[in-house]
């Protein structure tokens, strides 16, 4: 679809149906540049998603595959709604089958407490949401959920504020933004890899586009007054990450706030509201997918080596593994955001325009910069580095080595030639900042 | 994209290495050791002769070649396009990497001989000179950063390329992190560049900010976040700690990036930017007084350390501090030339220490080492003359970058002249010791390794050679007229940096120079007087009971020690209690508290289910499935 | 194209796995999940 768009946008057809009359809601999918580029992150991470799962054989492997690919509709449903109130619906039916991936093949002996914790909290942010969802909904000619409706609405500051916090805790929790992560490092610790990939390599960016798309538009106002407490939490959420990384000893949890630590940048990079800092978070969007994709299964091969999560356990793999101590190696460099990979030119653009925004922001923003080559460098020497210790491991098999080499060949193209991505979100994003933000 | 054939030229230049090091990737595995080798330099020499056709096509008047490749990073408010542009100041750069590149691409051939990761070594430098050639060719501030950050991280790879040491891992993680630091400033006075500027690219900044008023308290906020940038990858107060640690790797790779070129980055930035540093006279003084401090700092602890390698490091430091300087003092011609100079005499030093680390099977302390001159005629001969060029001594090249910033620095002050004169007699100090405790005296190795020294084979005598005949004429290229020179580089960057007018009458200049050359002779004298005649030999490390001075230098004045302790404890503690207190106590109630709240509120719902979840689940599908089956019909 | 078809490839085949198909259920997912890249990108 992305190829047909670049040839001509409207050959790309939503959908628009009445769907509870008496609610006033309709079932309306549309799609613009950046869902397009949503749902090819969604299905290129569902995609390694599956494959992580090839190597397992679980038990209930058809359940597991059907809420895999049921999350995946319900995630792609988040991506393409127009009508708020199906936005919702796919919102919180996409957490349904996460609920129950974690806690039927989660990994952790304590699943029990963590799924709780992760689905409470997810759905108290759900449940704030929501109310703002009615309330937006009931605003204008009663029950009107479409966003092109609620868009037109002129909303008095002191809603604004309101509903803007409402939706902020909401995406807050999904991101997560600090302080609303707590549920987020034992989940991707706990989940089966498989489904951790899709949580921080999709579902977290669906907060990030759920702003971009909805409260970006629809609440200009406390934007411009209010964005830059968020910023700043999340651009703090970057060096409490970070900082958190450097002590960690579980691979997985480390990744975690890995990703943590970069979803703070992308969301700071939303507030700026200019083009270079869109842009960027469109480019980052992608490159984290990707990264995260590649670290995560970073950890799965680890994972497979051993049994185990720990890094002690590893060292001098790079002597009998350096394949895959190539592809990590590249995978790292595209995490800390080395030009020529993916994670520079979004990492550079919403740093510049985070500079131009609040100078404490950016350098908050920068800290991750240093500590993320602090702690990933530390891991790569750890884990690859120094002399091989008892173990006699194979280097990655040919499957292996294609997904590796198709990530690595992704990392450096999208980092030497970005253009793809900036000309798929150029009209969206334009769109957003011309009716709303620059007069 | 249609170019011709000089634009076609330039493109080839750093594709070129690129192509070896994917070749690397591609059929590495393939190749036996020499093919690998001779094809990994092959690509190098191919990307000089290359490079030496353009520079013909080049003078000093001639407008610089744009190529443009494509665009790199596009939203509709940036264009930074990957774009090269060619100038009489990029063309001696690339001239500089490519040539000192192949030389010391053929030395390596011979000197990581028999190296299990020998191809590994050779796409390392393959892919270090591509992206050095991008650093120097980028016609805007973003590619030269990535360049920038690249050369950096090829710098990570080698230093620690014997991977199984730790020690190797430490260095390198050490280096990578610390060039981080400066790179994150050096990003941020772009950033400033670009919200005062509006622009990233050389050419049009330089309009811009001709026509701007903008204040001197930005420029010069821009130029300190530029200059620390520079003192990153410069290796320069406060940022130099990782550059001894860094001849952990192999030594080619120690002459090539740690003295030769990479190093070096952090003075064509600001010779690049001149135009914004010459509008900061603040920056200047700062950058004069870092620069000096680095060079006298630096020399003062190379007069006591012990191993070959590490001497070298601190001396580069040291004359690293020298060009910065040159350049605070608005000398950027002269600190560009003894760049160059610098380039030739440390590289052939760097080799020469390699040549005799080979010869002596791996040892690098010099106390284990003495009257070398009898086993390595050759290796001597063309140590001696780096020797000589870096002290300074005439006709070498040396002598000629080194009297130039000396004859400067007292047009500005008498009080700078005598500081770099006495940062020079350090250099001579610590130069000749090492010259003399390894080629002079007694024979301290064992008599086993006596039996096994032997002179290096000719792929790492040739470059020695080369270099060797550099370091001797190398300074003509910019001979005053005072010695029947012409100024020729000066004139030939002048479209980049205006030529510096020098005003000094010509009997203080000759005053000035017996001064400087007495002196060095002095020093010089009571080197040869210390450790050949009273036969001196630095103590062993245990025995050491100096004054506590000494001591201090011994110990680098317990620098890394300091950012250890202060720096790197505080960020752990801070780690520490972030992870163990506050996930626990703040974050954890946070979360189970919205949880309590949101179960509250779905008690009932809860209660509906019957856990039986794959009922549940295809419940819930055929619902969604059913739904969507009827719109579908509607739809199409 | 129709954006719906983005939704329905996963949402029919995991329809389908629970519904239909007790045997190749790895290889139907893969399929799915290849497809809808494909989909996705063209």
């Amino acid at each position: 679809m992305i190829a047909m768009y670049y040839q001509n946008p409207i050959t790309i057809t939503g959908i628009d149906l009445p769907w509870i009359p008496s609610m006033g809601t309709r079932f309306h999918l549309s799609s613009d540049g950046v869902s397009l580029l949503m749902a090819l992150i969604t299905n290129v991470v569902v995609m390694v998603s599956m494959y992580v799962t090839l190597s397992e054989n679980k038990a209930g492997q058809r359940q597991f595959y059907a809420l895999l690919l049921l999350m995946q509709t319900f995630i792609l449903g988040v991506f393409v709604a127009e009508d708020m109130f199906l936005y919702y619906i796919f919102w919180e039916l996409s957490l349904i089958p996460a609920y129950f991936l974690v806690l039927l093949w989660g990994e952790s002996p304590k699943i029990k407490p963590i799924t709780l914790r992760f689905f409470l909290f997810t759905l108290f942010g759900s449940l704030l949401m929501l109310i703002a969802i009615i309330t937006l909904g009931n605003m204008g000619e009663v029950g009107n959920y479409d966003l092109s409706i609620i868009e037109g609405l002129e909303i008095g500051i002191p809603t604004q504020l309101l509903l803007f916090v409402a939706f902020m805790v909401a995406f807050g929790i999904k991101s997560p933004i600090f302080p609303l992560h707590g549920w987020q490092a034992d989940t991707y610790e706990a989940a089966p890899t498989s489904v951790t990939i899709i949580l921080s390599g999709v579902m977290s960016k669906m907060a990030i586009y759920s702003i971009y798309k909805f409260v970006l538009p629809i609440l200009p106002d406390a934007v411009n007054q209010y964005g830059s407490y968020v910023v700043l939490a999340a651009t703090f959420g970057v060096f409490y990450a970070s900082l958190l990384a450097m002590v960690q000893t579980n691979i997985k949890r480390m990744f975690a706030y890995v990703s943590m630590a970069h979803m703070g940048i992308i969301a700071a990079g939303l507030f700026p509201l200019n083009s270079n800092g869109l842009h960027g978070v469109m480019l980052q969007i992608a490159a984290h997918a990707v990264n995260t994709c590649g670290l995560f299964l970073v950890a799965h091969s680890l994972y497979k080596l051993n049994g185990s999560y720990d890094m002690a356990s590893f060292g001098g793999l790079r002597q009998k593994m350096p394949l895959f101590a190539g592809a990590f190696l590249v995978i790292l460099f595209g995490a800390i955001g080395v030009p020529f990979t993916n994670g520079f030119i979004g990492e550079f653009l919403i740093l510049n325009s985070l500079y131009s925004y609040d100078v404490l922001s950016a350098i908050l923003a920068g800290s991750g910069v240093i500590l993320g080559a602090v702690y990933m460098l530390n891991l790569y020497k750890r884990v690859i580095l120094g002399t091989d210790n008892k173990t006699n491991y194979l280097d990655i098999n040919d499957v292996d080595k294609f997904l590796y080499l198709s990530l690595v060949f992704v990392i450096i193209i999208t980092g030497v030639y970005s253009s793809w991505i900036t000309k798929l979100c150029d009209a969206s994003i334009q769109t957003i900042l011309h009716s709303n933000y620059i007069q | 994209m249609n170019l011709n054939s000089a634009q076609l030229i330039a493109m080839m230049v750093p594709t070129l290495p690129l192509i070896g090091f994917a070749g690397y990737l591609l059929y590495g595995q393939y190749l036996k050791e020499k093919s690998a080798g001779l094809l990994a330099s092959l690509w190098i020499i191919l990307s000089f002769f290359l490079t030496l056709i353009l520079f013909f096509q080049l003078n000093e008047s001639s407008p610089a070649i744009n190529v443009h490749l494509f665009d790199w990073i596009n939203t509709d408010d940036l264009n930074i396009p990957f774009e090269f542009r060619i100038d009489q100041l990029s063309i001696i750069m690339m001239l500089l990497i490519t040539g000192v590149g192949s030389l010391i691409h053929i030395y390596s051939t011979g000197y990581m001989h028999g190296d299990e990761g020998f191809s590994r070594f050779f796409a390392y430098l393959n892919l270090f000179i591509f992206f050095m050639l991008i650093l120097v060719m980028a016609n805007n501030f973003v590619l030269m950063f990535a360049g920038w950050e690249g050369v950096g991280l090829c710098s990570y790879l080698l230093i620690g390329f014997w991977y199984k040491d730790h020690e190797n891992n430490k260095a390198a993680n050490k280096a990578f992190i610390i060039n981080r630091i400066g790179d994150l400033f050096l990003l941020f006075g772009l950033f400033l560049l670009y919200k005062q500027f509006g622009t990233f690219i050389f050419s049009d900044l330089e309009q811009n900010i001709a026509g701007s008023m903008s204040s001197p308290e930005i420029l010069t906020f821009i130029t300190l976040l530029l200059f620390i940038g520079a003192t990153g990858k410069s290796a320069q107060i406060p940022l130099y700690t990782w550059l001894p640690d860094a001849m952990a790797g192999p030594t080619p790779v120690s002459a090539l990036i740690h003295a030769a070129t990479m190093v070096t980055a952090g003075i064509y930035l600001i010779v690049r930017s001149n135009f914004l540093f010459a509008l900061a006279p603040l920056t200047n003084e700062i950058i004069t007084f870092v620069g000096l401090t680095t060079s006298i700092f630096a020399g003062v602890i190379a007069t006591k350390q012990n191993d070959i390698k590490k001497i070298l490091a601190y001396s580069t430091i040291s004359q690293l501090g020298l060009m910065f300087f040159a350049l605070g003092l608005g000398a950027y011609g002269a600190a560009f030339f003894h760049l160059l100079t610098h380039a030739f005499f440390k590289a052939l030093l760097f080799l020469g220490a390699g040549s005799v680390i080979h010869g002596l099977h791996g040892e690098q302390d010099i106390r284990n080492m003495g009257n070398l001159k009898k086993y390595m005629h050759y290796t001597h001969l063309l140590f001696l003359i780096g020797v000589l060029a870096i002290i300074a001594l005439p006709p070498f090249s040396g002598f000629y970058s080194k009297d130039n910033i000396l004859s400067l620095a007292y047009i500005q002050s008498p009080i700078w002249w005598i500081a770099a004169l006495f940062a020079g007699l350090l250099t001579v100090f610590y130069m000749l010791r090492l010259y003399f405790v390894v080629f002079w005296g007694k024979e301290r190795m064992s008599q086993d390794t006596i039996n096994k020294i032997h002179e290096s084979p000719w792929s790492m005598l040739l470059p020695l050679l080369i270099l060797g005949i550099l370091s001797v004429f190398g300074g003509w290229i910019n001979a005053p007229e005072l010695l029947l020179g012409n100024k020729w580089l000066e004139h030939f960057i002048s479209p980049i940096v205006s030529i510096h007018p020098s005003h000094l009458p010509h009997s203080t200049e000759w005053i000035l120079m017996a001064v400087s050359m007495g002196s060095i002779l002095l020093v010089a004298f009571m080197t040869y007087q210390k450790y050949v005649s009273k036969a001196h030999v630095p103590l062993i490390e245990s025995n050491a009971k100096d004054g506590s001075f000494v001591n201090l230098i011994r110990n680098k004045f317990y620098v890394d020690e300091l950012y250890e302790s202060v720096i790197g404890k505080s960020f752990l503690k801070l780690s520490q209690f972030f992870n163990s207190i506050f996930e626990n106590q703040v974050v954890r109630r946070i979360t189970d508290g919205t949880g309590q709240l949101s179960l509250y509120v779905s008690e009932n719902i809860r209660k509906t289910q019957n856990g039986f979840i794959s009922y549940y689940l295809f419940a819930m599908a055929l619902g969604v499935l059913g739904i969507l089956t009827i719109f579908i019909f509607f739809a199409l | 194209m129709n954006i719906l078809i983005l939704l329905l490839i996963p949402f029919v085949t995991a329809a389908a796995l629970l519904i239909l198909s007790r045997k190749y259920t790895q290889t139907i997912a893969v399929v799915s999940s290849v497809v809808s890249v494909a989909v996705s990108a063209s």
